[in-house]
């Protein structure tokens, strides 16, 4: 008894374990963490009550007990109660009785999900683990992902802004075989000419005036690793030539240098244009394309894969209360209603804003239609009606009407088809509603 | 039926998400049929998805299992009957007799008496580990 108080009291999880790996004590933050209550962990398999990944790899318990040595703040990750995939730092040590004798072993373990969360956010270092769909387009450009990364090839990736182009670059280089070496990302669009061609190709001390000392580039730091060009339809016809010679020759030269380098690494290419079309155009070099899309990956944007929104909703949310430190427990059925209603021009990115921007109005409970952004869920000509806390069905109708004719681009007929029903019933609707379409 | 387990040497892999392999089997009227045991490696969650569409499960018996993975089998017409836990043999059986309930096949926390942790809030949303009750009679599977 004595001794659960003291466990108690402790702000990290601790539970011990017999020599038969079955859990004697677990105390309060080991609950919390885990999800699991004190009465059903005791007396089960470890494994079965923390429910990590590394419990039926290499137990580290097992380890410890093993070797007789301590590991200490190793991280793990753990899916909760809850269903919720929670990263640990996990401590072992032994336990001994008066003899000496080793009886069992103690795990202490911390949840380090702000901690996590933090550093993707800052290194954005999100992998392929946190790309979530259950579109069918999505499934198949997983199914060819292994087989893309496996090959030294190069891949274009074509979507609009906030579609994932990054997040795919990412998953391709983590499985690809030089996952251990460095993934270099480099947005072209966002820097001029000259400055890109130094950021990429490096430069020799006295290339130019403020070049003091040598500079390697981004194609020196990605040696070996992967390197990713976003926004590739951006550059210039001096540095697509540049470029393709790298691709073609293997080898560049930094700037100010006479001296050939020799390069190793795979490039990766985004845009959210249509590369194709600025072929044709005579804005992209046709042989530069042709290299760079040995393999494509075209990523759906948001609008096409609407069964996503769900999915994705609950994984910002689940992310926002992390770092936020709140407990938001969902979407109303409006929210998820206005959610489901909207066209996404910004795609993933854009509905990751909207759920931060529920976050800032809502306190506790169920994000509602009202702590989303305006446009979103209230129709033209309601914005005067003022905010319900909740919506009626006609609201809600009116709602998603309105989403679904300015997706079309206020076309009734394509909207009537879209929706499944005659063009003069959606026609007596808008009036009955009193949706207001553009001149 | 093609109904698949996620195994762990002889037990029902503790946590689907993180399980390296896949036992799957037909169930034809009592019997079961075509066993095989396949890697299932990637950690890549639709593709975990893509891998049961492709190999044509209809019901997959696993431990724990995280919310999104979870939605996405279900959302590709597998049903999941998670929070088991227990040797191959006695689950399979369990599963053909309708005994799956049995608090002895349920992960701890799981089971008919586990409410919430004290001092935290916690939404059981999605399906998340329901219980497995009616295992029996919903998919046809099994023993009669």
């Amino acid at each position: 008894m004595e001794k659960d108080i003291i466990l108690d009291s402790i702000a990290d999880g601790v539970f011990t374990v017999d020599d038969n790996w079955r859990i004697t004590s677990f105390n309060r933050a080991a609950e919390q963490i885990t999800g699991v209550r004190r009465e059903d962990a005791v007396g089960q398999h470890c494994k079965d009550v923390l429910k990590a990944d590394v419990c039926e790899k290499g137990c580290i318990l097992r380890k410890t007990i093993q070797s007789g040595k301590s590991i200490v703040n190793r991280t793990v990750h753990i899916v909760d109660a809850a269903g919720r995939r929670v990263p640990i730092s996990i401590s072992t040590a032994l336990l001994k009785d008066e003899k000496g004798k080793i009886i069992g072993a103690v795990e202490t373990f911390r949840d380090i999900s702000v901690e996590e969360k933090l550093r993707k956010t800052i290194a954005e270092r999100y992998s392929f683990e946190d790309i979530i769909s259950k579109n069918h387009r999505m499934h198949q450009l997983f199914d060819i992902l292994p087989d893309v990364a496996d090959s030294a090839s190069a891949v274009l990736l074509e979507g609009e802004s906030g579609t994932g182009k990054e997040l795919f670059a990412r998953a391709i280089h983590h499985l690809s075989p030089r996952k251990k070496q460095p993934f270099i990302a480099v947005n072209c669009g966002a820097l001029p000419d000259t400055l890109l061609e130094s950021e990429l190709f490096g430069y020799k001390a006295g290339a130019f005036t403020d070049a003091k000392k040598d500079k390697p580039g981004r194609f020196r730091l990605a040696e070996r690793g992967t390197l990713f060009l976003d926004e590739i339809g951006d550059i210039s016809p001096a540095l697509q030539v540049r470029l393709l010679r790298v691709l073609q020759e293997k080898t560049y030269e930094p700037l100010g240098s006479v001296e050939s380098v020799p390069s190793d690494v795979r490039i990766i290419t985004a845009t959210n244009r249509r590369l194709s079309e600025l072929v044709k155009e005579g804005k992209f070099r046709e042989d530069l394309y042709y290299r760079i899309h040995v393999i494509r990956m075209e990523l759906p944007p948001l609008r096409d894969r609407m069964e996503d929104i769900p999915l994705l909703a609950d994984h910002f949310i689940h992310h926002f209360n992390v770092l936020q430190k709140k407990e938001i427990a969902g979407l109303s059925g409006e929210a998820l209603a206005c959610l489901v209603s909207y066209d996404y021009p910004g795609n993933v990115r854009e509905l990751q804003n909207i759920i931060e921007h529920a976050f800032i109005l809502c306190k506790s409970g169920l994000i509602a239609p009202h702590h989303l952004p305006e446009n979103l869920c209230l129709p033209r000509g309601m914005e005067s009606s003022g905010r319900n806390e909740t919506m009626n069905m006609k609201d809600l109708e009116a709602v998603f009407i309105t989403n679904m004719l300015r997706r079309h681009q206020w076309n009734r007929i394509k909207t009537a088809k879209a929706l499944g029903i005659h063009k003069s019933t959606l026609f007596r609707k808008i009036k009955a509603l009193r949706i207001q379409i553009p001149v | 039926m093609k109904v698949a387990v996620t195994v762990w040497e002889d037990s029902v892999s503790t946590v689907c998400d993180f399980s390296n392999r896949l036992l799957v089997f037909d169930v034809m009227g009592d019997e079961v049929k075509n066993r095989l045991f396949m890697p299932f490696e990637t950690r890549i969650l639709p593709e975990r998805v893509n891998q049961l569409e492709e190999l044509g499960v209809e019901v997959l018996l696993c431990g724990a299992i995280s919310r999104p993975l979870e939605r996405m089998i279900r959302a590709s017409g597998v049903k999941v009957i998670p929070c088991l836990r227990g040797s191959i043999e006695e689950v399979i059986g369990a599963y053909l007799d309708g005994g799956l309930s049995d608090a002895r096949f349920i992960l701890p926390g799981f089971g008919p008496g586990a409410s919430r942790v004290r001092g935290r809030k916690r939404r059981r949303r999605g399906g998340v580990c329901r219980l497995p009750d009616k295992v029996k009679g919903d998919d046809g599977g099994g023993r009669g």
